[in-house]
């Protein structure tokens, strides 16, 4: 009965295991630097086959905002999925970016037959063209409603002018928009005219920029309650 | 080649039964998120902590596509992704943030690689996270930790588990 139990184990054992990777990739993260118009960029993660043939079962871009693809195709367009050893091919990543400020990770999921998943980082760093310091006014409810600053900077070669601006909740927070310099430089001041109770208000400033996502800036005002206690520490790390 | 077939289906009627067998004596699998708080990058919190931490001092963000919040976003988190425009979804958080005061923000996400909840998180930190006094973190593990708690009988609640 042992005798004949052996066989199908070793059969059953022998399935896929995960070992390390045989698609060596140059590096896993790859960093951007992404001029402010640019809407779209391309970033490519190279590979080589080491020693045992591979498969890819899947390439999956984790975010709407990336498309991934190998190269290169099959002579049909399709993607090649089978890689024998020795072969150089490349992960392509395609990252619309025209949403995003700042930093921002997005990654593409690889899976390969018998293997982990392996986590392509497309790394984007992309400017931020109008500083507002702060983003946020805040008054304490039932305190003073003294006059509170924005200072709103452009960090561009190029003038950005505010052309408009509207408010929400301005007969609470009524406020003053002064042009410091035409297109470089401005001030928002806000004096609540109580602070008796909770409330929040948006001041939107329009601009002349062209590209989309700098077309628009908001402050936010608000009166809450004085926090009652402190926030906790951080959890370990 | 039939004895080799028979002998297979007996393995397999044998794994069988002794995964019932132990499903009945142990219970279902543990399907939880591990996540060990000593590993984690900084800014990312394990579900595990955010149990400990006064349910009331959270607010939870889903920074999923609108579709998948209104699936099964969990209770009370306001949406704020990077799908869609940015000053369109803030207004929301930041009346949320003034109807109750909260010490700590949450961020989700499908899952640790996706990228959405870091940026969601980055960006409230950046812009409100001082003013308003409050620490964002980014839940390791996702809407897959919230799932995995809820099986378990753990809070917090998603609106319908799928």
């Amino acid at each position: 009965m042992l005798k004949r139990l052996i066989l199908p184990l070793l059969v059953l054992c022998a399935g896929p295991s995960v070992t390390s990777a045989e698609m060596v990739f140059e590096s896993q993260l790859i960093e951007i630097q992404v001029g402010y118009d640019e809407n779209v960029v391309t970033g490519e993660f190279p590979f080589e086959i080491k020693d045992s043939e591979e498969t890819i079962l899947s390439f999956d871009a984790l975010c709407t905002c990336l498309a991934a693809r190998v190269e290169p195709l099959m002579p049909d367009r399709s993607a090649k999925l089978h890689w024998k050893p020795g072969e150089k091919g490349l992960i392509k990543a395609r990252f619309d970016t025209s949403k995003f400020v700042g930093t921002v990770d997005k990654a593409i999921e690889l899976k390969l037959k018998g293997r982990e998943p392996i986590h392509l980082t497309v790394r984007v760093h992309i400017p931020q063209l109008i500083e507002l310091e702060p983003n946020t006014l805040k008054w304490e409810k039932g305190g003073v409603t003294d006059e509170k600053l924005v200072r709103i900077k452009i960090k561009h070669s190029e003038p950005i002018r505010i052309i408009s601006h509207s408010a929400t909740n301005d007969q609470t927070y009524p406020y003053k928009l002064k042009t410091i310099k035409e297109g470089w430089e401005y001030e928002l001041r806000v004096q609540p005219t109580s602070s008796a109770s909770s409330g929040m208000g948006m001041i939107s400033l329009r601009t002349d920029c062209k590209v989309p996502k700098f077309k628009r800036a908001v402050v936010y005002v608000t009166t809450r309650p004085a926090r009652k206690e402190r926030s906790q520490p951080a959890p370990a790390k | 080649m039939k004895k080799l077939l028979r002998s297979s289906l007996c393995l397999v009627g044998l794994s069988a039964l002794m995964s019932f067998a132990t499903w009945q004596i142990i219970g279902p699998p543990d399907r939880s998120v591990e996540c060990d708080p000593a590993d984690l990058p900084e800014h990312f919190v394990c579900l595990s902590t955010v149990e400990k931490w006064p349910q009331e001092s959270i607010l939870w963000v889903d920074a999923r596509p609108r579709a998948d919040w209104e699936r099964n976003g969990l209770e009370g988190a306001v949406l704020l992704n990077d799908q869609e425009e940015w000053f369109d979804l803030e207004p929301e958080f930041m009346m949320q943030m003034l109807v109750e005061t909260r010490a700590k923000v949450v961020v989700y996400c499908n899952q640790s690689g996706c990228g959405s909840s870091k940026y969601v998180a980055a960006q409230l930190r950046e812009r409100h996270a001082e003013t308003l006094g409050f620490e964002v973190f980014v839940l390791e593990g996702g809407v897959k930790a919230l799932k995995a708690a809820q099986a378990g009988g753990v809070t917090p609640v998603l609106r319908e588990s799928n």
